[in-house]
C-alpha cells in the first residue's frame, strides 16, 4: 500500500505488463522497448 | 455543497487517515499534529472508529483485532557467486470469512511481521468496502531486491512460494504484485508452486503477464477508479459538469489515466503536476495531449506557458483536486490552504490524518483512498474470475465491470455517509465492518 517516494536521481525498475520485461533507468522509459507494452514503476502498489 | 454534511459527528474525532494504509509511519487522527503511528496501530485505530458507529457483536471486534495466522518462514537463496545467503519472509493472513486471503507481497528491507499484519487488516477493509469475495493479507521478504541479481531474485522467489505453499492457493490465499515486485515475480511464483502442485494454477496469484493468465485493464484501473468516483462525488454534490475544475497531482499511471477519462466525461481538467512542477490553464488542458510522466518525463511543465509548484498545484482555486502522487502530500502544514470544494485520494494516504481534521473542520469533504483507487484489487479479482474459470476477458469488459463495482460500492458508501452524519472515510469503513461483522455473526464462532 506504500507510495514511493521519487527521488529523479535514483534509477528505478519499470516492469511491463504485457510480456513482464524489466527496465532498469533514472527516468521513466514510457512503453516497453520489446513490447511496447505500459511500464510501471515496481515500487508502486498495484493493489 | 451540502452544509454540515461533511463534517465529523459532534463530539467525534476526526476521520481516520489513508495515510495509516501507506505502510510507512502513519498518523494519528486525534493528534493536532502528524505524529507517527505503525500500521498495525492505524489499523486497529480504523477498526475501533468504524465499530463506534455500528452494533457489533464485541466478540466479533476482538477477534478483528488480531490476524488469523501469520507465517514467518526463512528463505535462504544461493547467492550467484555461490555463497548463501538467509532471508526472513511474512504471510500475514487477517480475515477470510468473505473469501480468501488477498494481498501483496512485497521485497523491502523495512518488511516486519507488524507492517504486514497492519496491512493485511487494511486490505480486509478494502476488499470488504468494494464487496469482493475476499479477506485480507499481505506478505513479503525483508531483503533489498536491488541488491539481487536476476537469477537470484528467481531463487529467492520460488523458494519463498515453497515456504508459503501450505497457506496460499486460489481458493486460500492470493498473492499480488507490490513494492519491489511485479508481473515476472508472479510468474516465477505461480510457476513454483504449479510445478510443485503438479498442474497449472494461475488463480493462486494476479497480477501476472496477461500470457499467463493476467488480465487486461490492470495498468489503468485504479486511475479509472479514481475517475469514476470523482464523477460520482461531482454528481452528488451537484456541480455543474461544464464548469467543474479539476486539479491533479502527480502524473502518473494513476493521474493521468483519471485525467483523461474526466476529461472524457466533460469535467474541465486545469492542472496536472510530474515531480517537476505543474501546468496550469484555467481555461482547461487537454490531458490527452500532455504525455504521463512515464510516456515522456519533464513533459507536464512544457506543455502549458503557465506553470506552478506542486505546492501551489494543491491550493489553486477549483472545483475539486485529486491528489494522485505519493503519500502525505496534504498536511497540518498546506490543509488551511486548500481552496477545493472537494477532495479525492487517488494515491493511498495522500491527505494525513491531521490535515483530514483540519479538511473536515472547513466542511471540504474528502472521498478516500481505499474507495476512490480500489480499482486495483477489483481488477485483480476479475483477474482471480477470470483464471479459474479459464476464460479471458476483454478489455472493454474489464471496464465496464469496474464502473458496475465501483457504482455498487459508492452507494453503499453515501447510504453511509447520508444516514450517520459521518465523513466519507468514517463511512466507508462503517460500510466494510458492517460486512465483515454479519460475516461473522452469521458463520459463528467454530466449533
Amino acid at each position: 500500500m506504500k507510495d514511493a517516494d521519487i527521488d529523479p536521481t535514483v534509477e528505478h525498475e519499470y516492469e511491463c505488463f504485457g510480456c513482464g520485461n524489466i527496465v532498469v533507468a533514472a527516468g521513466a522509459p514510457g512503453s516497453c522497448p520489446k513490447c511496447g507494452g505500459e511500464m510501471r514503476n515496481r515500487q508502486t502498489p498495484l493493489e | 455543497m451540502r452544509s454540515g454534511s461533511s463534517g465529523p459527528r459532534s463530539g467525534t474525532p476526526p476521520a481516520a487517515s489513508g495515510s495509516d494504509s501507506t505502510g510507512r509511519a502513519g498518523h494519528s487522527a486525534d493528534a493536532d499534529v502528524d505524529e507517527p503511528e505503525s500500521a498495525l496501530e492505524t489499523a486497529r485505530r480504523q477498526l475501533h472508529r468504524a465499530a463506534d458507529h455500528l452494533d457489533v457483536d464485541p466478540n466479533v471486534v476482538t477477534r478483528l483485532e488480531r490476524p488469523a495466522s501469520v507465517h514467518e518462514v526463512t528463505v535462504p537463496v544461493e547467492r550467484d557467486d555461490g555463497s548463501v545467503d538467509v532471508f526472513t519472509g511474512y504471510r500475514a493472513q487477517h480475515d477470510s470469512v468473505r473469501g480468501p486471503y488477498k494481498g501483496g507481497l512485497r521485497y523491502h528491507p523495512d518488511v516486519t511481521r507488524d507492517e504486514c499484519v497492519g496491512l493485511g487488516m487494511w486490505m480486509t477493509w478494502k476488499c470488504a468496502v468494494m464487496d469482493l469475495p475476499f479477506g485480507g493479507a499481505k506478505g513479503g521478504v525483508a531483503v533489498d531486491p536491488g541488491q539481487l541479481s536476476d537469477d537470484e531474485r528467481e531463487r529467492l522467489t520460488r523458494r519463498f512460494a515453497q515456504e508459503l505453499r501450505p497457506v496460499i492457493g486460489p481458493n486460500r490465499d492470493i498473492p499480488a504484485p507490490d513494492m519491489g515486485t511485479d508481473s515476472r515475480t508472479m510468474a516465477w511464483l505461480m510457476d513454483a508452486y504449479s510445478m510443485q502442485e503438479g498442474e497449472t494454477i494461475p488463480g493462486v496469484v494476479t497480477g501476472k503477464p496477461p500470457v499467463v493468465g493476467g488480465s487486461e485493464g490492470r495498468q489503468s484501473a485504479p486511475g479509472r477508479s479514481v475517475a469514476i468516483v470523482t464523477e460520482l462525488a461531482r454528481e452528488y454534490y451537484g456541480f455543474d459538469l461544464a464548469e467543474t475544475t479539476v486539479a491533479v497531482q502527480g502524473y502518473g499511471s494513476v493521474g493521468a489515466n483519471a485525467a483523461r477519462l474526466l476529461d472524457e466525461r466533460g469535467a474541465t481538467v486545469v492542472a496536472v503536476s510530474d515531480v517537476n512542477g505543474a501546468t496550469y490553464d484555467p481555461e482547461g488542458i487537454d490531458p490527452h495531449a500532455v504525455p504521463t510522466h512515464g510516456e515522456e518525463p519533464g513533459a507536464v511543465t512544457e506543455y502549458a506557458e503557465e506553470t506552478c509548484s506542486n505546492a501551489e498545484l494543491l491550493t489553486l482555486d477549483v472545483d475539486i483536486l485529486v491528489p494522485a502522487a505519493v503519500g502525505n502530500a496534504i498536511t497540518a502544514e498546506n490543509a488551511d490552504a486548500v481552496r477545493a470544494d472537494l477532495v479525492v485520494e487517488g494515491a493511498n494516504g495522500p491527505v494525513t490524518a491531521a490535515a483530514d481534521g483540519i479538511l473536515a473542520e472547513r466542511g471540504i469533504p474528502v472521498v478516500p483512498d481505499i474507495l476512490a483507487n480500489a480499482g486495483g484489487v477489483t481488477v485483480s479479482y476479475f483477474e482471480w474470475l477470470q483464471d479459474i474459470n479459464r476464460r479471458a476477458w476483454s478489455l472493454e469488459r474489464v471496464d465496464e465491470e469496474l464502473e458496475t463495482e465501483m457504482r455498487s460500492a459508492w452507494r453503499a458508501v453515501r447510504e453511509v455517509f447520508d444516514d450517520r452524519d459521518v465523513t466519507w472515510r468514517t463511512a466507508a469503513y462503517v460500510v466494510a465492518l458492517s460486512r465483515i461483522a454479519d460475516a461473522h455473526e452469521a458463520r459463528g464462532l467454530w466449533p
